[in-house]
């Protein structure tokens, strides 16, 4: 068709649709003029139109109407596309099992793509939904993540992070061993993770263990893994048989020790690609189970493997590896290295040192300490540089008998004991001659025999023995300190701190042990938090926020030295020691243990004689390595010991919150979190406030009537608006959009989030207005939030707005009796006299307002508003100290983004003193990390001009243009011009197009000290171009005639007029004053004559 | 807290206006960020009206990046004209990225099946939509600015008249006509 018949087309459709049905034909005819194809057509599309209904009608914009979940398995294909929770949409279902169906699910509220659980049977028990809001809290890496969980009509559902992978070991079975170690190591080593934090997964199989591309696995269904406490006896049994260990089918509770024979299962039929063999018989009388039949040997596999394979397929779980640790350790050697080498030597070498020392006196010594402290790695270092000098090493260790100083051959034709050993004993002396060092670690696991000759031969040359206990005149590595862990890790420095932090981290949660520190940073690159970058740990602000974010650090249950063989009292206190931390003097765990203080002192000492722990009084006892505190306590004691030491700590301590999850008190997790979100708050680490604040809502979400919920939702709200961040507001909007019936107060709340959501996207004028007509809120808290959020709105409507909402709220906020009110009044005024262009006052207010704060955060913010004030209103030299002093300020919390800005400032306040003579070109990268706004475009342009002055022009272009990139990417065109001036001036034939470019932007530019910069720039570079540019008066009557000598961003008005600028020259002379081209400025950037 | 340029939407339709062709296009792309934005508020259920139509969903967008109660019609008008495009652009870009999801390409973020759910419910594919609309417009432009403006835009036939130009009749003929035509053309 083409448009002409189209036209006649369309004419003829109109005219025939007018008329009724019986009266087309005839109309249909006559306007096509007798054509029949056309006619055709026409009623062609009469026929279309007809039948076309509601096609293209437009539509209208509903939302998502939550559907009613049928429960049961058939229905699960038609559960798709129904919306759960009020945000996830299920898509196909991709699993199902004992417990309920998985659908993949798309988070409509993020756009994630999730994947919720439909369960068949209501959790009802308490018990157990404040285990998986335990389970929430506690983020264990290698585990798959809980997102949420809820109930759906009666339908229960839990969402979950979305893994994809193939079932264990993720390739072909049966597979070589080489193939399916790294899994295999991974997977043992999370299950070890998931043992210590108290839990017990009950359901392993391949299925639950998904393994992607580069081999990791990811643990699913953990939620559900029952606590080993509660008794399982209505539900049957539960579990794929084939995985189940011979006690969970007698309906007996399941321990760690089940889930390591589901290991040795599913490795079992890795490596051979079946089920080891036994029967089972499930007859009145219960199961019983024959032991599994002998394998046939497997190609590729090293006897250790095969070894632990049959060790935890035992049928009594006594005779099974206690800890997957302790199975991990039945590995070593067989399985590849998984980080890639060791860690760098960290802390101070003094014990090497020191080992190396006696080797060359010819002294034997012994190096003691705990497995782990780190004992093992040091007399390797000692024995590689001994060997360096040219020194024989010789290794003993368990299971190696003399092999180290005899052959094969040798030893075969010994007949007895006491042979060896006299044979032995010759050889030792002999190598002792030459100078060799005898290493011996693991001392007590060594075999007597070895050990007897070795102690002979002590005074005959160095035997250096690694010890468990202690013993006379040894020496022991000491844990690592903050400062020996920063070494650890990489990143940049001044504005991050990240190195300290992350030292800090790994420090909370290894004691410093190097053994520990090690799990830890393979812990953290398992998770994706960190990577290794040659040979130290890179890990990003983000990684670190989202390891503290959220989770709480519990102290440590399960794997470790076993307990069993102190006596009773002695392995109740070692337990708790472990769990209590710092609270580990004989005054903290008294009213836990319920003993007298002078007793446990006592006891402590036994267990540091015994090498149990570390105890130097007045500090708290430590272990010296992890205990297994299941050994001397069941999970009742222990929870019993969580809620003791909680009830000692003062709320929001540091370490209450983890001790109130440990006594799985979750009633009380609220409270505590609100106090701590507050500490978080006052010492500016809202990030991590927030986060925490935002797991607590999920804990109270049940009870949308209570207090709790309301109350955590306004701290939410609260520290959004300190924060700046809408996602805090939207949170609050979501939760309380949510509810069924919402009560007013919540209502109200989500009115305010409403309102402050719009300030940050810009609709200020309707914030403004429903912050004014809102009622006044009862706690002030909340009602200074209003007021906060109604001022504002007010700014972005003009002074005489931003007035009168100051005045509106100046008397509530001066009789309201809250001190924070009263100074974020000065604060409102400071800013208020800061758009009026009265400087000098905006930075008195904001000292003020500074002094009246009472948490280090605000105090910083202030000040570094003072620091703003100060430099608009050109007093450099009181904005230098102000600086500083802001900066001091800073260093106490944790806020890159302020510190970043200060630093930006400081560098232009340097400059503008002409103190900075050298650029920095990383500095405004590292400024830039901070990731706010324009501050690195205004870095790069202070770096550009304090290139320029030292007479580095390729540099100065360079940069200058970097600013001016950035701020056009940004949308700020008008803050471009000034480096693109610069950038102009620094070129060495600038284009006259270019230059009138510039100049067209110039002339809209609405901020005079800019555009007086820029012009002056632009004259300075193409001095002999007519630029028309307009005349400037308005420009400097808008800027005070005392500030035209200060120098300003790049220059100071004067020299824009003169065309004046003292910089180096190019080859790096002092010059003093040098004239661009000579001659005086041109007429047309003259100051009038009146002033 | 952000930062927002009252002024600059009333200066872009003024010199789209005065045949800025440049104005246009940064209105244009601004207007799609905005509407994704409001897309996502929508799915959300920010809003306190449970339903919401095209309309004012394309009004809510004028409000907040005009910043300010409604200006003239006059400055409205070429609002919803660029805006009624912009809107077929965020919703054929999305029908693509889904499409080529599904063939197995790079899975990004799609938030906006809330939002488009409802106009494939009443047109089909929005690909083939958007393709026929094309073929639509090379024989007679004006027709398929009519739909546009109206399935994408949600205006009525007067409004859709006065951007246009034209009488509140001759847009309610065209619309019908163009109903049947894509129709057939779809199959």
């Amino acid at each position: 068709m083409n448009p002409a018949e189209l036209e006649r087309c369309m004419q003829a459709f109109g005219d025939a649709l007018a008329l009724p049905e019986g009266a087309r034909q005839g109309c249909i005819d006559a306007a096509c003029g007798g054509d029949p194809e056309l006619s055709r057509k026409v009623r062609g599309l009469l026929g279309t139109h007809a039948r076309a209904g509601e096609f293209l009608e437009p539509p209208p914009i509903s939302r998502a109407v939550p559907a009613r979940l049928l429960t049961g398995a058939a229905e699960g294909g038609r559960r798709e596309g129904a919306v759960v929770g009020g945000r996830y949409r299920l898509g196909e279902r991709i699993g199902s099992g004992a417990i309920g169906e998985v659908h993949a699910a798309e988070d409509l509220l993020t756009g994630e793509k999730v994947a919720c659980k439909v369960l068949r049977h209501a959790l009802v028990e308490h018990g157990l939904r404040s285990e998986i809001a335990a389970l929430r809290l506690l983020r264990i890496p290698g585990v798959v993540r809980m997102i949420d969980e809820g109930i759906e009509g009666d339908t229960p559902y839990l969402v979950m992070e979305l893994v994809t992978g193939a079932p264990f070991p993720g390739v072909a079975l049966p597979a070589p061993w080489r193939s399916v170690a790294g899994t295999a190591v991974a997977l043992l080593e999370t299950l070890d993770r998931i043992h210590q934090a108290g839990f017990v997964h009950r359901d392993l199989k391949p299925g639950n263990v998904l393994v992607d591309a580069e081999g990791r696995p990811t643990v699913l269904d953990l939620g559900l893994a029952l606590h080993p406490g509660r008794p399982c006896a209505d539900e049957g049994i539960v579990g794929t048989p084939n995985y189940l260990a011979p006690e969970q089918l007698r309906g007996e509770r399941a321990t760690p020790a089940s889930d390591l024979f589901a290991f040795g299962v599913m490795l079992h039929e890795a490596l051979t690609g079946d089920l080891p063999r036994r029967s089972c018989r499930f007859g009145e009388a219960g199961v019983q189970c024959a032991p599994p039949g002998p394998r046939e040997s497997v190609a590729d596999c090293p006897a250790a493997v095969a070894d632990l394979v049959a060790r935890l397929l035992k049928p009594d779980a006594e005779d099974r590896p206690r800890t997957a640790a302790e199975a991990l350790r039945f590995l070593e050697g067989a399985s590849p290295r998984r980080s890639p080498g060791r860690l760098p030597w960290l802390g101070d070498d003094a014990i090497v040192r020191a080992v190396v020392a006696a080797a060359e006196r010819g002294e034997s010594v012994d190096v003691c300490g705990g497995p782990g402290s780190g004992r093992t790695r040091c007399i390797e270092e000692a024995a590689g540089r001994l060997e360096r000098t040219g020194r024989t090493i010789l290794r003993f260790r368990q299971g190696q008998g003399f092999g180290c100083i005899l052959d094969a051959a040798e030893s075969a034709v010994l007949g007895s004991v006491d042979e060896a050993k006299a044979v032995a004993r010759a050889r030792l002396e002999q190598l002792f001659g030459e100078g060799a060092v005898a290493f011996a670690d693991d001392w007590e696991r060594i075999e007597p025999w070895v050990r007897d000759v070795l102690s002979e031969c002590r005074g005959r040359g160095t035997v250096v023995r690694v010890l468990d206990g202690t013993a006379e005149g040894a020496i022991s590595p000491t844990p690592l300190s903050r400062a020996d862990l920063m070494d650890l890790f990489r990143g940049p420095d001044p504005v991050f701190h990240l190195r300290e932090h992350a030292a800090e981290a790994i420090l909370a949660k290894s004691q410093g042990r190097p053994a520990a520190v090690a799990a830890e940073a393979s812990a953290w690159v398992h998770a994706g938090f960190a990577r290794w970058e040659g040979g130290r740990l890179a890990v990003s602000r983000d990684g670190l926020d989202r390891l503290h974010g959220g989770s709480i650090d519990e102290p440590q249950r399960a794997g470790g030295r076993d307990l069993r063989g102190l006596s009773a009292d002695l392995r109740r206190i070692a337990a708790v020691v472990q769990l209590a931390g710092a609270q580990a003097t004989p005054e903290g765990l008294a009213p836990v243990v319920r003993l007298p203080a002078w007793q446990i002192d006592a006891r402590l000492s036994d267990l540091a004689a015994a090498g149990i722990v570390r105890y130097a009084p007045p500090g708290p006892a430590a272990p010296t390595a992890p205990l297994d505190v299941l050994s001397a306590l069941d999970q009742e004691e222990v929870r019993d010991a969580h809620a003791k030491l909680a009830a000692t700590l003062p709320p929001g301590d540091e370490e209450r919150l983890g001790h109130i999850v440990g006594a799985r008190d979750m009633d009380a997790v609220p409270a505590e979190v609100r106090l701590r979100a507050q500490r978080l708050m006052d010492e500016g680490r809202c990030g991590r406030a927030i986060s925490l604040l935002g797991e607590a809502v999920g804990a109270v979400r049940d009870d949308p009537s209570g207090a709790p919920f309301a109350e955590v939702l306004e701290d939410l709200l609260l520290a959004g608006l300190r924060a700046s961040s809408a996602g805090c507001f939207d949170r609050v909007v979501y939760e309380v959009e949510m509810c069924p019936e919402p009560a007013p107060r919540l209502g109200k709340l989500a009115d305010l989030a409403r309102s402050a959501l719009g300030l940050l996207r810009g609709v200020w004028e309707r914030s403004l207005v429903s912050a004014e007509s809102m009622e006044p809120f009862p706690d002030a808290r909340l009602e200074l939030a209003r007021q906060t959020v109604r001022v504002l709105a007010a700014r972005r409507g003009g002074i005489a707005r931003e007035r009168a909402a100051i005045d509106s709220a100046s008397a509530w906020a001066s009789t309201c009796g809250l001190p924070e009110a009263r100074r974020a009044l000065v604060s409102w005024l400071a800013w208020l006299r800061y758009n009026e262009g009265r400087f000098a006052e905006a930075a008195d207010l904001h000292e003020r307002a500074a002094g009246m704060a009472r948490d280090p955060a605000t105090r910083a913010s202030s000040l570094a508003s003072r620091v703003t004030a100060l430099m608009d209103g050109q007093r450099l030299d009181e904005a230098r100290r102000a600086v500083r002093e802001a900066l001091d300020a800073v260093a106490l919390i944790r806020d890159p983004a302020l510190e970043a800005r200060l630093l930006c400032m400081e560098r232009s306040v340097e400059y503008r003193l002409g103190i900075a003579d050298r650029p920095d070109p990383d500095l405004p990268c590292i400024i830039g990390q901070a990731d706010v706004r324009d501050l690195e475009a205004f870095a790069s342009l202070t770096e550009a001009a304090i290139a320029w002055r030292a007479g580095r022009s390729d540099e100065a272009r360079s940069l200058a243009s970097r600013s001016a990139r950035l701020y056009m990417a940004l949308g700020m065109e008008h803050f471009a011009c000034l480096p693109d001036a610069l950038r102009l001036t620094c070129s060495r034939s600038p284009e006259p197009a270019e230059a009138r470019s510039i100049a067209r932007r110039i002339a809209s530019c609405p901020l005079p000290g800019l555009a007086v910069q820029a012009a002056g720039l632009l004259a300075m570079a193409v001095p002999d171009l007519s630029l028309a540019l307009p005349t400037p008066d308005a420009w400097l009557q808008a800027l005070p005639r005392p500030t035209w000598a200060v120098r300003r961003e790049v220059l100071s008005v004067e020299e824009a007029l003169y065309r004046r600028v003292e910089r180096r020259g190019e080859d790096g002379s002092a010059d003093g004053a040098r004239e661009f081209h000579g001659e005086a400025a041109a007429d047309d950037l003259r100051p009038q004559q009146p002033a | 807290m952000a930062d927002e340029r009252p002024g600059d939407i009333t200066l872009l339709l003024r010199r789209m206006d005065a045949g800025d062709a440049a104005a246009q296009e940064v209105l244009y792309v601004t207007i799609q960020g905005q509407l994704r934005e409001l897309a996502n508020d929508f799915v959300r259920g920010q809003p306190a009206e449970a339903t919401l139509g095209t309309t004012a969903l394309v009004n809510e967008a004028y409000l907040r990046l005009a910043g300010g109660p409604e200006g003239e019609w006059k400055d409205r008008r070429h609002f919803f004209a660029v805006a009624a495009m912009a809107m077929r652009s965020v919703l054929v870009d999305h029908a693509r990225r889904k499409r080529a999801a599904k063939r197995g390409g790079d899975m990004e973020r799609v938030p906006l099946d809330g939002l488009a759910a409802p106009f494939e419910e009443r047109a089909g594919d929005l690909l083939d939509l958007d393709e026929a609309l094309d073929e639509l417009a090379a024989l007679h432009a004006r027709v398929a600015k009519v739909v546009e403006l109206r399935f994408f835009g949600g205006l009525t036939c007067a409004e859709a008249g006065k951007v246009l130009g034209v009488s509140t009749a001759t847009v309610e003929r065209e619309w019908e006509f163009a109903r049947a035509w894509l129709r057939e053309r779809l199959g």
